[in-house]
């Protein structure tokens, strides 16, 4: 039997083998995904971002006792890779105790270059976890603060975790990632300040524009620690996913796909750069010397077949 | 950054606290080298069990399992430790242990399957260069 047969009969190391494949861009194990990805429902993602130290890990941590109708839940954390070395310390796991439930798999990742809080195989490992009979996705981004909000594309539901005592009512008004939650988490919410910082995310969220039909994003306070809010939050997305529906899934699904594709472009932009360098031909236009680089990453790729 | 080419894929590490260590100073200095040293570096935290570390090898699909041992209980942990990767058929991974392990205790470490011991004042070095040369690639399957 072939990974993939091995993966979806329920063996974990033949899923966690095909995920180190996907991540190092093996043709074959890309190829065999797609080739299949149409077959199952794309699960329910679940896309959790917010800047270091804010309480994602313990979050989803505290969360996942509270998703039990859930039958198969996988997780993604994503850690930053090092710009020198290439290497990366994937430190989330350290708040996950998960005591080997089975119906749970983790898996740490590296950004290995890329910008915007993900991982490249991002995509491509949801897509095989919905082969592999997983129901649900939770992925959490590298912290980020102001930026890096690729995750909205991936997940059907974005949870924005902020804490107290990080900035104040002027930090929230601030474009970036506040303008793509659908679900703002205050966490560590027994901190003082938490309270003023629902007050103020409530009001940010008061005064934004959008239509009646739109979903109003809602504020829930979370203290992990104490285990407060989390059947809140379990309440609002569980409302969420249903606001969604199916069909808004499977648009999901093709706005993954888009934005995965516009990411190995570039990740084939950067690879080519790093192995030829780009031109110091000063007899060629900055537009000549773009258009060198491109050539040469679609030679690159297209080694591969 | 021209020594960073696109087609080598990281060697990947699981760093594992097993028991009831107090500390974890060693194990972060470590994984901060093994990082450097442009490895992905999965790192478990304190009080892991031997089936916790099986787990998180297997999920992560690492090529090489460090455990950290401080408590001086390893002669307890480890046969169990290995025996929850056997169980899941992870006999390719290099497995190398460290902390505060008696000398007298090394040989029989080694019998049980632990590749190598690095006891106290090793060099930072001398690990990253023995595990850059000894991690396994793992053998192409049928997709």
């Amino acid at each position: 039997m072939g990974l993939l047969d091995r993966a979806v009969a329920g063996d974990g190391a033949a899923l966690a083998r095909l995920a180190t494949l996907l991540e190092n861009d093996d043709p074959a194990a890309l190829d065999a995904i797609d080739a299949q990805a149409g077959l199952r429902p794309p699960p329910y993602v679940i896309g959790l971002t917010g800047p270091p130290g804010a309480g994602k890990s313990s979050l989803i941590n505290a969360l996942l006792p509270h998703l039990q109708h859930v039958d198969k839940t996988a997780i993604l954390l994503v850690d930053p890779s090092s710009q020198k070395t290439g290497g990366a310390v994937l430190g989330d796991r350290v708040r996950m105790f998960t005591w080997g439930d089975d119906r749970l798999f983790i898996r740490s990742m590296a950004t290995r270059g890329q910008e915007g809080g993900l991982a490249p195989a991002t995509g491509a490992l949801i897509d095989l976890f919905a082969l592999t009979g997983f129901d649900t996705v939770i992925i959490e981004t590298v912290g980020v603060g102001q930026d890096g909000i690729d995750i909205q594309a991936m997940a059907d539901t974005t949870i924005v975790a902020q804490s107290p005592q990080t900035g104040d009512a002027v930090q929230a008004l601030k474009a970036g990632i506040l303008e793509i939650a659908d679900i703002f988490v205050v966490t560590k919410s027994d901190l003082t300040g938490a309270q003023s910082l629902v007050r103020d995310l409530n009001t940010m969220i008061h005064f934004g524009s959008r239509d009646a039909s739109d979903w109003t994003p809602q504020v829930v306070a979370v203290s992990a620690t104490k285990n407060e809010g989390l059947g809140l939050l379990q309440d609002v997305l569980s409302r969420h996913c249903s606001y969604i529906t199916e069909r808004g899934r499977l648009d999901r699904k093709l706005s993954r796909e888009r934005w995965e594709i516009e990411k190995r472009a570039a990740n084939e932009v950067r690879k080519a750069a790093r192995r030829s360098n780009v031109s110091d031909d000063s007899a060629l236009t900055r537009r000549q010397r773009t258009a060198q680089l491109m050539r040469s990453a679609l030679a690159g790729l297209e080694r591969h077949d | 950054m021209s020594e960073r080419t696109d087609s080598p894929a990281p060697i990947r590490v699981l760093i594992a606290k097993p028991g009831l260590d107090g500390h974890d100073r060693g194990a972060k200095v470590l994984v901060r080298a093994l990082r450097d040293a442009g490895m992905e570096v999965i790192y478990t935290g304190l009080f892991q069990t031997p089936e916790m570390i099986a787990t998180a090898a297997e999920q992560e699909d690492v090529q090489v399992v460090g455990l950290s041992i401080l408590s001086g209980a390893h002669l307890s942990l480890f046969p169990r430790i290995v025996e929850a990767l056997r169980s899941r058929r992870m006999d390719d991974l290099l497995l190398v242990a460290g902390g505060t392990i008696p000398p007298r205790d090394v040989q029989t470490l080694v019998d049980l399957g632990i590749d190598k011991v690095f006891g106290p004042g090793s060099s930072l070095s001398a690990i990253v260069d023995y595990i850059r040369t000894n991690a396994p690639r793992p053998a192409a399957e049928p997709i």
